[in-house]
């Protein structure tokens, strides 16, 4: 009996510092108080943000989320940086949120926890542009100001941040095609690593890719999926090589990192491999030849200015922009230094 | 040198406050056999546990070949020369005979095992006890009574000086029961001691020196066996006269309740044909591998069938799985109490209300907790089962009141035939009697009995009609007026001459 | 072929377990005889090595989660330990440290982990799937702190030779990876099936009261199947490091899953007490060859995962019912 009640209390236990670690990634500390100076300042600010502006709403009592898909990706990481900046200069709360994993069930828990936190500004990054759309209304509902981050959703926000993924993507596509040129390659098959089927980012990055190639006489072949694993995404490189293909991408960090390695290991090949997003390992990958070009991103800025607008709205600002693009740019051997933190 | 090789003296043992051993007292001298006889819950399971290494005792004194002991642990009473053949078999169902013999004590070359060896040692001991078995068969594979064999060829290997065997027998046939007491002949010659506990007080006779009696956890008397009648050692076990050991009540023989004609299920259910009419007790006797386990499970439905008509109450049915045969009223007590009849880890309300959830559930399903209630007390009542509490689990029952449950969930059914195989295998004498007067009452009631055994008196005691069975054939029928055990085993042992 | 070969190869097909791994063997060469068909470019020498090298992982952490399988327990903390271990080695390679020495810290704490699953089981007697919940979690929580919630560096720059040997290593056309899983392989197959402590790890997962009595120690006996399970974890985090040329926080997850899938087509049953290791061979084989030959033949991704899962189904339906049939015969042939 008494053992049946300590397995069940040590399980529980888990389960709440499971949930505890998954939601609160952020290297802040101030998870507990701002929960508690978020439940003050709501009464403040929720009785004015019905229609009504006015500045005199004290920046410490505005709280700010953002909910990404995964705590764990270089990106996320950087574009949390942004964030922290703009709330450091702003002088407002701040939190970051996410879950282990890219899976759509936990990230609506993760928003569902930021709404519970009552705070002002929510930015998001989309996992799926639809299962979110219930429980971004319900934030509005509550009179929190929303904002993507990277990826969108089928939701009317207040502002966006994101890499025009598509146009990005078909960058990528022809800095393939001219990486094939320089070889003297005109035609052949090309393998596309993505890292997911559902999420509006990666259908972009593909979409944008897959359009360059319009009009060649280049076979696209079926998508193969990483899932954001390096090991998958190398795996699966390695069997487009053996099949014969003449190109390779990958289109986000881990997809790039793990064709870029596929590349590596396979001196012999003589193909192009382009990749998604400057992190240290993808510039080393640029520098040493493996990977041709990579697709950069500029995450902080993402970050930084999803928290502006947020609080803009939040205050009554002039959000200025609300769709903005924060870019794509080729990095290659030339130009890796630039991107080096 | 003392000719005791064990004493123990003022042995006291507890369990959560519940007194198992009180001032117990034992000895064994070498070259003897001495029995230990007692009720199910008198004491004589703890009392080897203790001295065998599985208990330590809360206060007492022991010694064993004259060196006092403080408390032992099994590898340490193994050390000694300790050896126990539990009742309950514990053995390794995924490993080999070979394997479960040598386990714990494995024997290398080097670092490797050295299977040969242990192999054709494993032989050698079964070939000692005349047992034609395979080292490298898969225990599991083995029927219960060949695994109790392996259990005693294994204490047997670590040559152990002080035997302590509970219930041996019960599975055995007469001829490897033969083999077993000759064995322990051989032993008593070498100097062993053996202690020999079982509730087949006939048997005792031939094999028993002197005998201990305990119980409720108390010393009741020490003597040379064949000091005692049989009725004086029950006396004392129980406490009481018991008069009757195979109580039987006359009924009117009525109608034929229950046919079963040309049952073929492979070579050991051959062209059965058997019936059983109201008022009447049908006993099948016969060696071990005879077939009479088969047959009651096909039946029963539990092995499927080559040809064959039940017929009940004359209307034929189709009897394909269990569930066919148990909606018809036609139930089983199988052989294995603990394999088969039961669900060890579920609490004693819980199994007798398995198959009889179709009518205490209501109907979205939902148990009627009232009415498991009633059934379970009623049961408890009816059958007087003992259980160290209201919710236990049904693995917590001693062997006799777990086929009490066993009986119980079918009896809670209104059954109209029910079968049983072994009904008091392993049980003491007190539960037996409780249970014969459980299948009398049945028999009262006008429902149809069938009773496979292997034990002789029981089957001529309490039977109205005995059917011998031999390799998978009927070969003969007696009534119990003119029933004699040589009658019984000559059609037992009537096999086919080959042409 | 006289009559004392023929005779040992009957023998050897009819030891236990075996029946298993020849049914789990002949799915594995079917499909790789139906993918080449397929597809030349699957049967091309590039690939076959890629295969194996492939397959390598999952066989090692399928080794480690046998082991645990056979004392009837299970081990969930396999994926994080990979996880970890893969963080840890990478991080301290990042900041310079003798590749040698970094993977010696990693194999610590993994052992580490091992033994705290090793003593919630079989000591405090916690149910083998939460301990390893608990640990699992843990375990995964280290990956993300040791490099303060970051993926690690590039670490050819200063780890280049671990990388040269562990992921680019060729020997006789065989990877290294492939070396590595076989050596280990080897050696704890004859752990298992020759030595004292194999057999003790196969009777306390047959009938621990039945061993304890026997004078086996259970604790140390499933203390060392956790330990070996974390160690085996451990070097597929390093395997993947090498791989990857970097620690990712997220390595490993769910790979405790393909472990015990591995087990199961290759005939090691969750409840314990049975099954051999070289079904781990043909379970991790098969498990490798779908995700590999899937791709080859163009397989729609959709499909992928229902054409896996039917096909594990069919390997273990098609393992009980030989096992069935065969108990019957022998009962049968026995009874004659």
């Amino acid at each position: 009996m008494k053992k049946k009640l300590l397995v069940s209390v040590l399980a529980l236990a888990m389960l709440v510092s499971a949930t505890g670690c998954a939601s609160s990634t952020s290297s802040t500390t101030t998870a507990a108080a701002a929960t508690t100076k978020t439940a003050e300042a709501t009464t403040a600010v929720t009785t004015k943000a019905a229609g009504e502006t006015t500045a005199s709403v004290s920046a410490k009592d505005v709280s700010i989320i953002l909910v990404t898909m995964d705590g764990l990706d270089n990106h996320w990481v950087n574009v949390d940086k942004g964030a922290q900046d703009a709330a450091k200069e702003l002088g407002i709360t701040y939190q970051w949120m996410a879950p282990d994993k890219k899976d759509t069930a936990l990230q609506i828990e993760m928003l569902n926890n930021a709404i519970a936190a009552q705070c002002n500004g929510l930015i998001v990054a989309a996992v799926d542009p639809n299962a979110i759309v219930a429980t971004l209304q319900s934030a509005a509902d509550a009179g929190i100001k929303v904002v993507y981050a990277d990826s969108t959703a089928n939701f009317d926000a207040v502002a966006q941040f994101t890499t025009d993924n598509y146009a990005a993507a078909k960058i990528a596509g022809e800095q393939m095609l001219a990486g094939l040129s320089e070889k003297g390659i005109t035609s052949g098959d090309i393998g596309i690593v993505a890292f997911s089927n559902a999420t509006q980012t990666s259908i972009d990055r593909e979409q944008g890719f897959r359009d360059a190639f319009t009009g060649t006489e280049f076979k696209l072949l079926e998508t193969q999926y990483g899932n954001s694993e390096v090991a998958a995404s190398q795996a699966a490189a390695e069997n487009f090589i053996s099949q014969g293909v003449v190109g390779v991408y990958g289109n986000n960090e881990p997809g790039a990192v793990g064709v870029g390695n596929a590349a590596a290991a396979n001196k012999d090949w003589k193909g192009v491999v382009i990749g998604f997003d400057a992190s240290q390992t993808t510039l080393d990958l640029v520098d040493n030849g493996s990977l041709y070009c990579v697709m950069a991103q500029n995450p902080y800025k993402m970050g930084y200015g999803a928290v502006y607008a947020a609080y803009n709205a939040i205050v009554g600002k002039d959000i200025g922009e609300t769709k903005v693009d924060t870019g794509a740019q080729v990095v290659n051997k030339a130009n890796t230094k630039d991107f080096r933190a | 040198m003392d000719e005791y090789i064990v004493r123990m003296e003022n042995i006291n043992k507890s369990f959560a406050g519940v007194m198992a051993l009180q001032d117990a007292k034992f000895s064994l001298k070498s070259g003897e056999v001495m029995a230990l006889l007692g009720e199910n819950g008198a004491g004589k399971s703890t009392l080897m546990k203790i001295l065998s290494g599985v208990y330590s005792r809360d206060s007492g004194s022991m010694s064993v070949f004259g060196e006092e002991t403080g408390d032992l642990d099994t590898k340490k009473a193994q050390e000694l020369g300790i050896a126990i053949i539990h009742q309950e078999l514990n053995m390794c169902r995924h490993l080999t005979v070979a394997e479960n013999i040598f386990l714990g004590r494995e024997q290398n070359k080097g670092i490797v095992l050295n299977n040969k060896e242990m192999i054709q040692k494993t032989s050698d001991v079964l070939a000692a006890l005349k047992v034609d078995l395979d080292p490298n068969t898969v225990v599991g594979e083995l029927s219960v009574s060949k695994q109790q064999i392996v259990e005693i060829a294994k204490a047997l290997s670590i040559h152990a000086k002080i035997l302590i065997m509970d219930e041996p027998t019960s599975a055995l046939s007469s001829k490897e029961i033969d083999d077993l007491f000759r064995i322990i002949g051989q032993l008593k010659a070498e100097g062993c001691g053996i202690v020999y506990i079982s509730h087949r007080l006939e048997e005792l006779g031939h094999i028993a020196d002197r005998v201990t009696v305990l119980r409720d956890g108390q010393f009741v008397m020490e003597g040379d066996f064949k000091d005692f009648t049989m009725d004086q050692l029950i006396a004392k076990m129980v406490g009481r006269d018991i008069t009757d050991k195979f109580p039987r009540v006359s009924c009117k023989k009525g109608k034929k309740i229950f046919e079963v004609k040309n049952l073929n299920a492979g070579h050991l259910v051959r062209n059965i044909n058997l019936e059983i009419s109201e008022g009447e007790i049908v006993g099948i006797a016969g060696l071990m591998g005879a077939g009479r386990t088969e047959t009651t499970r096909a039946i029963f439905g539990i092995e499927p069938k080559e040809s064959g008509e039940i017929i009940l109450n004359g209307r034929t049915i189709q009897i394909n799985k269990p569930f066919d045969a148990i909606k018809a009223g036609i139930v089983l007590v199988p052989e294995d109490r603990k394999k088969d009849g039961l669900c060890t880890k579920l609490s004693v309300s819980e199994n007798l209300a398995l198959p009889n959830l179709d009518w205490i559930s209501g109907f979205t399903g939902k148990v009627n907790k009232k009415k498991e209630k009633e059934l379970t007390d009623k049961s408890i009542l009816n059958l007087n089962i003992k259980m160290p509490g209201a919710e236990v689990n049904a693995e917590n029952l001693s062997g006799g009141n777990q086929q009490k449950v066993v009986i119980g969930k079918w009896l809670a059914r209104d059954s109209k035939v029910v079968i049983f195989d072994e009904p008091t295998r392993g049980i003491d004498v007190g539960s037996k009697v409780e249970i014969y007067n459980l299948i009398n009452t049945l028999k009262q009631n006008g429902v149809g009995v069938l009773i496979v055994s292997s034990e002789l008196p029981e089957v001529m005691g309490i039977s109205d009609r005995i059917i011998v069975m031999c390799d998978g054939r009927i070969t003969g029928e007696i009534m119990q007026e003119d029933a004699t055990e040589d009658k019984i085993l000559a059609y037992a042992t009537e096999f086919e001459t080959k042409i | 072929m006289n009559a004392k070969q023929s005779n040992w190869i009957n023998r050897k097909f009819a030891s236990r377990g075996m029946q298993s791994v020849v049914s789990a063997t002949f799915g594995f060469v079917l499909l790789f005889i139906i993918f080449s068909i397929m597809s030349p470019s699957f049967r091309s020498m590039n690939n076959i090595q890629n295969l194996f090298r492939q397959i390598a992982p999952t066989l090692i952490i399928g080794i480690g989660q046998g082991y645990v399988l056979i004392t009837g327990n299970i081990d969930l903390s396999i994926g994080s330990v990979v996880g970890m271990s893969c963080m840890t080695a990478g991080t301290l390679m990042n900041r310079g440290m003798n590749p040698v020495l970094a993977c010696l810290i990693t194999i610590i704490l993994a052992l580490v982990v091992g033994v705290l699953n090793g003593t919630l089981v079989a000591k405090v007697n916690l149910p083998s799937f939460i301990a390893t919940l608990g640990t699992m979690t843990l375990a995964r929580g280290l990956a993300q702190l040791v490099n303060n919630n970051h993926n690690t560096d590039f670490i050819g720059n200063t780890a280049q030779g671990f990388r040269d040997l562990l992921y680019y290593g060729n020997f006789l056309g065989i990877y290294s990876a492939v070396w590595l899983a076989i050596i280990l392989w080897i050696f704890f197959n004859f752990l298992l099936s020759k030595t004292r402590t194999g057999r003790h790890i196969y009777a306390v997962g047959s009938n621990l009261d039945a061993a304890r009595l026997s004078g086996v120690n259970s604790f140390r006996t499933i203390l060392l199947t956790y330990i070996i399970s974390a160690f085996c974890a451990c070097l597929t985090g390093l395997t993947l490091l090498a791989s990857a040329g970097m620690g990712t926080m997220d390595a490993g997850g769910t790979y405790e899953m393909y472990a015990v899938a591995a087990c199961v087509i290759g005939g090691i049953s969750t409840l314990g007490g049975s099954g051999i290791l070289p079904g781990v061979i043909a379970g991790a084989g098969i498990w490798g060859i779908l995700q590999n030959g899937l791709q080859f033949v163009g397989a729609p991704v959709a499909l992928r995962n229902i054409i896996i899962g039917t096909i594990v189904i069919l390997a273990v339906v098609l393992d009980i019912v030989t096992r069935t049939n065969s108990k019957k015969t022998r009962r049968l042939l026995k009874k004659q």
